[in-house]
């Protein structure tokens, strides 16, 4: 065993010593991805070296070191199969499909490589499209894949380990087809959002029964827990939408770890207001003030998708007010079932008090993942 | 490292919209597409063996350790960057870490030199050198040649002097030699590393065959071409009689006959080796001499060999790969006859690479290019660390001439 180890560190060594100047010898994996996007229309082809795919897939299937046409054409399904597993195209939120068409070889200098014909199709004309190609990256740290596209104009790409995803925004898009999608981005961004749904719904639980002097007091008319609610809302939502454009856009931008875990703050404060009351009065400024916090963590969901040039203004609107309808739907599906049961105790221990447990105990969770940056194993689904 | 990459990046937009190789079908089903090779080290188990362990346990960390140190092995022999990249996703999740395990962090440094991130790789090699762990010593030895490599002799002689005693005399009397010559002692240095390699005659390989490369160059630095010719045959003799391939040794070889204008040994020596980049450069330089020289069919195989090398290039310069520099910059001078492109390309490199290939480089790229005073660097250098080299004397003198008093 000694002598084996200092056999390989001998070797070692002198390949740490010697590997320095020559590292260029050879070519490193490389993918060529070329596509088309023309409406909603995708066409292209996927170029990846054969010892690659050998090497990922085992196609010499008679082990006989010599890669034959035929080996290779008998397995395009398996080819097309796991390329296509590895990259996953998308119209704004929607995943488009794509399919494998004809396989044929190319040269590129190093080597052949199988070269895949791709069809697909969105579901609609995309106002920003992704790409998110992680071929190779699991057994090759060093692969990359460059990407050639027409979308609305001529594009590149390099994927890496550590840039898989690459957005595309390109000006041309139909001011219809950008609200569309980004007051679809809006909802789906509140809807899917666990911190703003749990965060709202806590804020909102007083409007129709409160703790006021060591008891849980109903609210007297329908009107007035909507109307509470709606200044509540309002004020949220103007606050959020101005923290939202103005993140969105740049002007400033506070640090991810901060706004994340102030949200978290946020949501365990909603939840134990309802068990611990605190502030039961001018929860209008407080709603506002929730709201720059939500609003500066909303706008990253929006960095990541991208503004389109040309229509920035629309979509930072259209985004807002997908929010809004978001958030107001939420409301609505609160608000009324909880004032018609407000006087049941079965409401009150059977749904309020326990999820107003249940939000503070995600909340103050939440907030010391984001904070002390730990990590909880059994809270990983909360993520 | 930013600026090295900002204009290479713009570079990308232009290049990137070359057409696509077009696509055919092979004419027959029998047709091979691709030889493939068993990677297989004398006295490890294959490469796939070894995967599938790796596979079978991926959080396991001997098995990832067992398969890297197989990859790593064998990108030494074939200096293919895809075994770079094996060793590297298998080690990924240890690299993540706050503190990964001594192996994994001088691993680490490996691939980091090998890819030429010096900063990453000198931070991995300081804290190593700095701790207790046994891999402190293969670290300090690793500092002194990547210090070698960028041109600091008295850096690099202080850890071959630290190191000396704690690994073999032969390849602490290479560290020593590598450090003295570079500083100006090329003679010295020969001499005990002669003797060395009379005194250690049994030395593995690997080793072997380092200190004659280093004996070599030495040798050429001070003019003494048959002592030189002397080292790089034995080295090769060695190389053959193992079945082994040493691309370092190869292309060191090369470059010594193209400089006596042997180009048909040239030719001779590197044909059966078409995809190493380094070896296909030096096999396209003999075959234009040869073409020049009145052969119709090497005339022929150069252009190819010089297309596929730019296609090549341009490629990694896509991928934002900086390894490939040095070898296109003498691609651009030699074979391309644009020496203002080759000064760009060997500017760009000095800042990591600063070996006398690179100053003969440099210094021929501002001649040709009339640009004299960009060759400052390349004198101050000089200056600097005392190197003596004849293979620059001619160049050397010319710059001077041309720069003002």
């Amino acid at each position: 065993m000694t002598e084996l180890l200092a056999k390989w560190v001998c070797g070692m060594v002198y390949w740490l010593v010697f590997g320095l100047s020559s590292a260029a010898a050879h070519e490193s994996s490389t993918s060529y991805l070329q596509l088309r996007v023309d409406g909603s229309q995708v066409s292209g082809r996927w170029d990846i070296a054969l010892r690659d795919l050998e090497y990922a897939l085992g196609l010499d299937t008679n082990n006989d070191s010599a890669l034959t046409w035929a080996e290779v054409r008998d397995q395009h399904a398996r080819i097309g199969r796991y390329a296509l597993g590895h990259l996953v195209l998308r119209a704004d939120l929607d995943a488009c499909r794509i399919t494998a068409g004809r396989l044929q070889i190319a040269d590129h200098g190093s080597g052949r490589y199988a070269s895949l014909e791709l069809d697909g199709q969105c579901p609609h004309e995309p106002v920003s499209l992704s790409l998110d190609y992680d071929l190779l990256f699991d057994i090759d740290a060093l692969h990359r894949g460059l990407l050639n596209l027409e979308f609305r104009g001529s594009h590149t790409g390099l994927f890496s380990p550590g840039e898989h995803v690459l957005r595309f925004q390109a000006a041309g898009a139909s001011g219809w087809a950008v609200f569309s999608q980004y007051f679809r981005a809006g909802l789906a961004h509140v809807w899917t959002g666990w911190d703003h749904m749990l965060f709202l719904a806590g804020l909102f639980l007083p409007a129709v029964l409160r703790r006021h002097a060591g008891r849980w007091q109903p609210a007297e008319r329908m009107r007035s827990a909507l109307a509470d609610t709606a200044i509540m809302a309002s004020a949220f939502t103007l606050a959020h939408a101005l923290t939202l454009s103005l993140a969105a856009t740049g002007v400033f931008a506070p640090p991810t770890r901060w706004v994340e875990s102030a949200v978290a703050a946020t949501v365990l404060f909603a939840g134990l207001n309802n068990l611990v009351p605190m502030v039961y009065r001018g929860l209008f400024w407080l709603a506002g003030a929730f709201g720059l916090v939500h609003g500066a963590a909303m706008a990253g969901a929006l960095i990541e998708l991208g503004l389109p040039p040309g229509n920035r203004v629309w979509a930072l609107l259209a985004f807002n007010l997908g929010v809004e309808v978001a958030q107001l739907a939420v409301v609505l599906a609160v608000i009324p079932p909880s004032f018609l049961f407000r006087r049941s105790a079965a409401y009150r221990w059977g749904v309020l008090v326990p999820g107003a447990v249940f939000i503070t105990l995600v909340g103050a969770v939440w907030l010391a993942q984001r904070a002390l940056d730990i990590e909880l194993a059994f809270m990983g689904w909360l993520r | 490292m930013r600026c090295v990459l900002a204009p290479l990046a713009c570079l990308v937009c232009i290049a990137a919209a070359a057409a696509m190789e077009p696509a055919y079908t092979p004419r027959s089903d029998g047709e091979v597409l691709e030889r493939l090779t068993t990677p297989r080290l004398p006295g490890m188990a294959s490469l796939s063996e070894l995967r599938n362990q790796w596979l079978a346990q991926p959080a396991h960390l001997p098995a990832a350790l067992d398969y890297a140190r197989a990859a790593l092995e064998l990108h030494r022999r074939d200096e293919d960057p895809r075994y770079l990249g094996y060793a590297e996703a298998a080690l990924r999740p240890w690299f993540d870490r706050p503190r990964p395990p001594p192996e994994v962090v001088l691993m680490r440094a490996g691939v980091r030199v090998a890819r030429m991130d010096v900063a990453g790789a000198e931070q991995d090699l300081n804290a190593l050198i700095e701790s207790a762990a046994p891999e402190r010593h293969a670290a300090r030895l690793t500092r002194a040649h990547l210090r070698l490599t960028q041109g600091d002799p008295a850096a690099a002689l202080a850890d071959c002097q630290t190191v000396a005693g704690s690994v073999s005399p032969l390849v602490a009397a290479s560290c020593l030699a590598g450090a003295r010559g570079l500083a100006g002692d090329s003679a010295g240095a020969l001499a005990s590393l002669d003797q060395a390699l009379g005194a250690n005659a049994e030395a593995p390989l690997s080793i072997a065959n380092a200190a004659f490369i280093m004996a070599a160059e030495l040798a050429l630095r001070l003019g003494l071409e048959d002592v030189a010719r002397a080292h790089f045959e034995r080295a090769l003799a060695r190389m053959r009689a193992a079945q082994t391939t040493d691309p370092g040794l190869l292309a060191a070889y090369a470059d010594f006959l193209l400089d006596r204008s042997e180009a048909v040994q040239v030719r001779a020596l590197l044909a059966p080796y078409p995809r190493h980049d380094t070896l296909v450069l030096r096999l396209a330089l003999a075959e234009r001499a040869l073409g020049l020289a009145g052969d119709a069919t090497a005339v022929g195989a150069a252009d190819e060999h010089t297309r596929n090398l730019v296609r090549r290039f341009r490629d990694m310069r896509l991928r934002l790969d900086t390894t490939h520099l040095r070898e296109q910059a003498k691609l651009e001078l030699q074979l391309r006859q644009d020496p203002k492109g080759a000064l760009r390309l060997i500017q760009s490199s000095w800042a990591k690479l600063r070996e006398p290939i690179d100053a003969r480089i440099y210094l021929r790229a501002a001649l040709d290019s009339r640009e004299p005073e960009a060759a400052r660097p390349v004198l101050d250098w000089l200056a600097r660390t005392g190197l003596q080299d004849v293979r620059l004397a001619s160049e050397l003198a010319a710059v001077r001439a041309a720069l003002p008093r």
